[in-house]
């Protein structure tokens, strides 16, 4: 054979051998798409595969073992936050529908009591008028139409400010809702990936015994290569979707934070708005009530149903103070939770490591920070004692 | 002379309600929005009865009641805890501070006139 001949035989294949070697210790993607190449060299490139094979395995195992490394040094940026999330945006979902059906039953109370006040206030009216109550008077000149007329308008506007405050509650609701699709998500590409890597792995060992054997099989050696590189293509898309969920989660984590401070503004205004509303119509009412100097038996009766009524509305009206508390503590935990994200988020850009979502201590730290009975029975099913409504008292 | 009852609440509202509850059976209410203020109440004026909320921003009800109890003028006006918080141990906190009654919101006015008056020195 010619110097020519020779350095075409063995010189071309080498030089292509040392140059795909050199790629091999580039990428793992083009290790595996350098495989597929060199596999149809043929017979003369067998020897060399194996020892690519190797290599292959090999550094796929030592990724392995040195992902479990990593995660035993130090954890990855999302651990804990699936188990974390499925366990917390379910309590946070029933913590606002708690709220939300506390406002409901309020606004339902209030509008009740306050057409029971206009009836008692008109039926009054109507005995003064018809005689039955001729002694009763109103020496404040005070009419029952202006009286009532007001109360119509004032009470109007609150009804308004309460029915905004219960949209905004179920719109954080509907955010909570997508947020919890997004870790559901999340959760389903993480268990993905790791079945892709197992796969992977399982197939570059298949592949490396394939190699041992492929003096007599080098096709079947080519095909199990060519499912490696597919699953490394899928793995690596995963991975890419993995990264777009975490960064819509984030802004899915940031618009239930916009929307639950917007909740908690709109529940101060209306708060401040509907206390001056009624304080105004029990003002007035009570005004009205005081100028009858009535001393009929029906005026009394009345009387007593408009005293009963008023209080009524007052217990009904604490309902903003407890539905307030549910929505700030709500509001709390979620930011703590950004606030770790955002930490590691930085820790991560930086290379530095991140810290473990401790979920049974997240859980616990949430629990501790309740007041009332009905956050603590959404925290936990078993929950039995302390069922308080409220209404308790205690003496020492 | 009407007596008066200091109410330390964070929620607007909820002193209107006490408020409501109160003024209606005679009695004189001077309002505070946090542990913070109700301290700056204390003035020296005379305090017959303390309706105080637990939590709250700034100083918490707890806290108030701990700075009350080391005052000379004010350590034996009788203190109302009235708040959401219905846990035992909160409740025996309070009763080891010295509160003379714990009421869990939401509160009938009824309720709260009974323990004001059963509290307070006629």
């Amino acid at each position: 054979m010619s110097a020519r001949g020779k350095l075409l035989t063995y010189g071309l294949p080498l030089l292509l051998m040392l140059t795909v070697n050199y790629f091999l210790l580039v990428t793992w993607e083009y290790q595996v798409g350098s495989i597929v190449a060199t596999g149809f060299l043929g017979v003369l490139w067998i020897a060399h595969l194996r020892s690519v094979l190797n290599i292959v395995s090999e550094k796929r195992q030592a990724e392995l073992e040195e992902d479990e490394s990593t995660e035993a040094a130090g954890p990855t940026f999302t651990e804990g936050l699936d188990e974390f999330s499925v366990k917390a945006l379910p309590i946070w979902m029933k913590q606002i529908e708690t709220g939300r059906s506390q406002t409901e039953l309020a606004i339902n109370t209030l509008s009740q009591r306050f057409s029971g006040l206009v009836q008692r206030i008109a039926k009054i009216t109507q005995d003064t008028q018809s005689g039955v109550g001729k002694n009763a008077k109103n020496p404040k000149g005070l009419s029952i139409d202006n009286v009532i007329d007001s109360s119509r308008q004032d009470l109007s506007v609150l009804v308004k400010q309460l029915e905004q405050a219960m949209s905004s509650k179920h719109d954080l609701l509907e955010k909570l809702r997508q947020l919890q699709m997004h870790t559901e998500e999340m959760k389903e590409m993480a268990t993905a990936v790791g079945k892709v890597a197992e796969q992977t792995n399982l197939l570059a060992l298949n592949a490396a015994i394939e190699a041992a054997r492929a003096g007599e099989q080098g096709r079947g050696f080519s095909v199990v290569a060519d499912e490696v590189r597919n699953l490394s293509q899928v793995s690596g898309q995963t991975g890419s979707e993995i990264v777009g969920r975490i960064t819509q989660l984030s802004e899915s984590m940031n618009a239930v934070l916009e929307a639950a401070e917007r909740t908690r503004k709109d529940d101060e205004s209306a708060q401040l708005q509907s206390g001056t509303s009624i304080i105004m119509v029990l003002d007035r009412f009570y005004r009205y009530a005081e100028g009858l100097e009535g001393s009929t038996s029906m005026l009394q009766e009345n009387n007593k149903g408009i005293k009963s009524e008023i209080e009524d509305i007052l217990v009904s009206l604490q309902f903003q103070d407890r539905v307030s508390q549910i929505l700030y503590h709500v509001l709390e935990q979620m930011g703590d939770l950004a606030s770790f994200l955002d930490k590691n988020l930085e820790a991560k850009q930086v290379n530095d490591a991140c810290k473990p979502l401790e979920v049974s201590k997240w859980l616990g730290d949430m629990e501790r920070s309740y007041t009332m009975a009905e956050e603590r029975k959404n925290h936990s099913k078993e929950f039995g004692e302390n069922g308080s409504g409220g209404g308790d008292a205690y003496f020492f | 002379m009407s007596k008066n009852i200091l109410i330390v609440d964070d929620s607007m509202s909820l002193r209107q309600v006490v408020s409501i509850a109160l003024t209606g059976a005679g009695y004189n209410v001077i309002e505070a929005g946090d542990g913070n203020e109700a301290l700056t109440k204390l003035n020296g004026d005379k305090i017959h009865l303390i309706v105080s909320d637990v939590n709250m921003p700034g100083m918490d009800g707890i806290t108030f009641v701990s700075h009350v109890k080391q005052d000379a003028n004010y350590k034996f006006t009788p203190i109302i805890m009235l708040t959401t918080e219905s846990q035992q141990e909160m409740i025996q906190k309070g009763k080891e501070l010295g509160v003379k009654a714990w009421l869990v919101k939401p509160f009938k006015p009824e309720q709260m006139l009974d323990a004001v008056s059963k509290l307070i020195l006629p």
